[in-house]
């Protein structure tokens, strides 16, 4: 089936190295619709890197196909692809200002002189770098924070079909890069280009996308709203790769009663899973630290625990305890809910059934 | 404390004196040359017994006066020029594409030819000369200027792509991926990026082979004719037949045509490469 309304469309696409023994991008299929930003989030080493740069025309394929706007682009050179990539070195030219800088890639498409001053001041003024006073810098005289909105603007002025960005914010301070993330949807939303994010950072892949395609050993394991990834992620792995997550084994169903099911976790201990969770064998039950509850007294249908440690930041309160079989569990909360009880006292723990998850081992 | 300083005080005087005397011991036949050039006697006492440019008027009259075309001074100087700018062009159009190769791209070999670039510069010179004249005398072709150029190329290429391949390295292949996804081809990558990038790189090979070429004498003597003869080999002929001077106001002028060339394009590569700060 091909999309023809796609702004990018990958069908099984696969990169081996070494003769086939390293599959880098192991069978990798994807759409990016006209307009959105989709984030390829993975650890280093998962593929995304290499999945990009065929994207992009500089990794070919050993296999599948690559469609933009309907076009198979597969076998084209980077140059003829029309797709525009920000590097993680951000590799601006240091032997070009500011301006030739930017205007590289349409003198590369032979547009006259004064089109190209004028595309290169309204994209210098987008990206907040008045030309008046940017133009004719020098790339040594730029901070790291200018010379990503350099970047950014050598590869948007040349209306790309799509943009590629990998990471170009990951040398940025945390503070900077979540406000050049917003920054950046800003920009991408008000022109409409198709992107596409490459990050292991996953705060900002929330931040920037609309979807996330998360990446594991060269092949995506699941594709959602940062929400959705968030909240019902495909399997342990995504779980843990997008934030602390409380991970316990079950045992056995014990019983089913209306909305909620009682199972057994192999500390030995009942909790109730949603109802919709369809149980069989050798599953996981994954809730988030800020779901989980902690009680003094035992609130009826909690899990009793040993606490561990306490901390407070992030404005959070974090629990640390074990279970009896010593499974390891996080709750967090803006309340101090176990004002009091110190490390190796006994505590409760629950967590509300519609906030629990049900994934395969 | 006082052994301590006094110990730090005779060290860097060693190393103070010993810089001197290597110093003086590199230059110390350039000057004389120099000093013995500006000398009024006839003989090769040294220092000279009074100073004067009779032999740089002698040289001039050499290359300009009536028996310019029987010493062919002013000819061999052009012969020489005219060798070490092939030359060094011809190592330029050989070693840049050769140094990218072989920095940018994986291949079968490139360790042992990395490894071959050294062995010219341990090459005897002699060795290849007699094997140059050899080919050429077993081919029967007249080659002309380019029997001198050629051995040339071989001898200095490694010079050049020495140069060229540093400066390479330290390019970021990011930077040229960049322009291709900007959409230049990739030979418009190599002249909008790398060449500019490496400028200097190239440049200070070109003044090396350039100079080197210029000076050269082993090669030149096994390929001279009577045609094509080499600054170097005037030189020595004239040292063997008749020893004046002259000799020397010719060596320094040699002297300083290298000094300046070095300056020259020194102050072009330098200030050109300003710009990349």
């Amino acid at each position: 089936m091909q999309h023809e309304d796609c702004a990018l469309e990958l069908q099984n696409l696969e990169r081996h190295f070494a003769h086939g023994r390293v599959r880098a991008v192991d069978g990798v299929s994807l759409t990016v619709e006209p307009g959105e930003i989709l984030s390829i989030l993975g650890p280093s080493g998962c593929g995304k890197t290499t999945l990009m740069r065929m994207i992009a025309g500089l990794e070919v394929p050993t296999s599948g196909q690559i469609r933009i706007h309907g076009r198979d682009v597969s076998s084209l050179a980077p140059h003829e692809r029309n797709v525009g990539l920000v590097f993680q070195s951000l590799a601006v030219f240091p032997h070009m200002n500011v301006e030739k800088n930017v205007g590289f890639g349409l003198r590369m498409r032979k547009l006259s002189a004064a089109a190209i001053k004028s595309k290169v001041d309204t994209v210098l003024d987008l990206v907040q770098l008045p030309p008046d006073q940017f133009a004719s810098r020098w790339p040594s005289e730029l901070s790291g924070g200018q010379l990503q909105r350099v970047a950014l603007a050598r590869t948007l002025v040349t209306e790309p079909a799509l943009v590629l960005f990998d990471e170009p914010m990951a040398a940025l301070d945390r503070r900077l890069r979540d406000y050049m993330a917003i920054e950046l949807r800003a920009i991408q939303k008000q022109l409409g280009i198709a992107a596409v994010y490459v990050t292991h950072d996953q705060e900002t892949a929330s931040t920037m996308s609309d979807r996330i395609a998360v990446m594991n050993s060269g092949r995506v394991v699941q594709v959602g709203p940062p929400p959705e990834i968030y909240n019902r992620p495909a399997n342990r792995f995504v779980a843990e790769f997008l934030g602390d997550t409380n991970v316990l084994t079950i045992a056995r169903l014990h019983e089913r009663s209306g909305v909620a099911q009682q199972v057994e976790v192999e500390a030995g201990q009942r909790l109730a899973v949603s109802a919709d969770d369809h149980l069989a064998g050798g599953q996981m039950v994954l809730f988030r630290p800020g779901q989980t509850k902690v009680f003094t007294d035992d609130p009826g249908g909690a899990m009793q625990a040993v606490l561990t440690s306490v901390s407070f930041n992030g404005g959070l309160y974090h629990w640390m305890m074990r279970l009896a079989d010593g499974t390891p569990l996080l709750a967090q909360s803006t309340r101090d809910d176990l004002g009091g009880v110190s490390s190796g006292q006994p505590i409760w723990v629950s967590v509300d059934h519609e906030q629990t998850h049900v994934v395969e081992q | 404390m006082a052994n301590a300083i006094g110990r730090r005080g005779f060290e860097a005087m060693l190393i103070r004196s010993s810089t001197i005397f290597l110093m003086a011991l590199i230059l110390l036949p350039i000057i004389v040359v120099v000093i013995m050039s500006f000398t009024a006697s006839t003989t090769l006492e040294f220092p000279p017994p009074a100073l004067s440019f009779r032999w740089y008027a002698d040289v001039w009259d050499m290359a300009t006066g009536e028996n310019a075309s029987f010493t062919r001074l002013l000819e061999s100087f052009w012969v020489s020029l005219i060798i070490a700018g092939l030359s060094a062009l011809g190592c330029v159009a050989a070693g840049v594409p050769a140094s990218y190769a072989l920095v940018r791209y994986k291949f079968a070999g490139r360790a042992a030819i990395e490894e071959l670039l050294g062995l010219p510069i341990v090459f005897p010179a002699v060795v290849l000369g007699i094997a140059l004249l050899i080919l050429v005398s077993a081919s029967g072709i007249d080659f002309g200027i380019w029997q001198i150029v050629i051995a040339h190329c071989i001898i200095f290429l490694p010079f050049m792509m020495r140069n060229c391949m540093t400066a390479l390295k330290s390019v970021d292949p990011a930077l040229e991926e960049a322009a291709k996804t900007l959409g230049a081809s990739p030979l418009r990558t190599f002249f909008e990026i790398v060449l500019p990038l490496i400028r200097s790189g190239v440049a200070s090979g070109v003044l090396l082979v350039f100079v080197l070429s210029f000076n050269e004498f082993t090669l030149s003597y096994f390929l001279y004719t009577v045609d094509v003869f080499p600054l170097s080999i005037w030189l020595f002929q004239q040292s063997n037949t008749s020893f004046s001077p002259a000799i020397f106001a010719i060596s320094a002028l040699t002297i300083f045509f290298n000094a300046a060339i070095i300056l020259i394009v020194d102050a072009l590569v330098g200030r050109g490469g300003g710009a990349l700060r």
